[in-house]
């Protein structure tokens, strides 16, 4: 059967898939596998459905208390919309043994949250250098 | 749709259909299937963790000792309770389809 992507034919999940490094389209560090989700289907084996990220899914792994207390913390002081990253195995373009390449871009999904929160609340807040005439410097587009 | 958690999975005891352990969830063997990755067996047992980790429990020890996991077929695997997941035959049933 042809591959349909640059996935290997053989995969140990556990080995191969969870805690990798994930990377977007453009090879953007994004976060890692935290949870994987298989869809249980009649007659057939269970397929990947869809990859997790997110501080809730890894508190999950250790214990469910852990995981109410993450889920509180981010309510409470979070800037994520969401608690946890759900990205389809469509999304799957790459799987090599350094890295999982997502058809995404990392600035778009939530997991880019935090880095727009402080682009918007701290780093617009910091003055840019001045000219030598005093004016500040155009923004860089 | 009904779904499981794979890192959830994994340590899970497993028992057979007389209720006797046979061995925790260590691994998930798949294969990609079209646009799909399917899952085609289950390894359990202390073999398939030194598998996953790439060592052999006897090369650990400096005894020349190899110990296969349990493979488990997906068809195999009842996981209609995710936390006890059941075997739909005996071990050696299993063996015995090698």
């Amino acid at each position: 059967m042809p591959r349909e992507k640059g996935v290997p034919d053989d995969l140990e999940l556990a080995r191969d898939i969870l805690d990798q490094q994930v990377v977007d389209r453009e090879e953007i560090k994004m976060g890692r596998v935290d949870g994987l989700v298989l869809e249980l289907r009649e007659g057939q084996p269970p397929r990947i459905d869809h990859l997790e990220m997110g501080a809730v899914v890894l508190a999950r792994r250790l214990s469910p208390r852990l995981e109410r207390w993450v889920d509180g913390w981010r309510r409470r002081f979070g800037v994520r919309k969401v608690a946890r990253y759900k990205a389809p195995w469509s999304d799957v373009v790459e799987l090599t043994s350094y890295h999982l390449k997502l058809d995404v871009a990392a600035l778009d999904t939530p997991t880019f949250d935090w880095e727009r929160w402080l682009r918007d609340h701290v780093i617009k807040h910091i003055p840019r250098p001045l000219k030598g005439n005093g004016e500040e410097e155009e923004k860089e587009q | 749709m009904k779904t499981v958690h794979l890192e959830l999975l994994l340590g899970c005891k497993v028992h057979d259909p007389e209720g006797r352990r046979v061995g925790r969830i260590l691994e998930v063997h798949a294969a990609p299937e079209g646009k799909d990755c399917v899952v085609r067996e289950y390894l359990l047992g202390t073999a398939a963790l030194l598998t996953r980790l790439g060592i052999s429990a006897g090369r650990l020890v400096g005894l020349p000792i190899h110990r296969e996991p349990i493979r488990v077929p997906w068809d195999q695997m009842d996981l209609s309770d995710p936390e006890r997941p059941r075997l739909r035959c005996s071990v050696e049933e299993l063996k015995r389809g090698k």
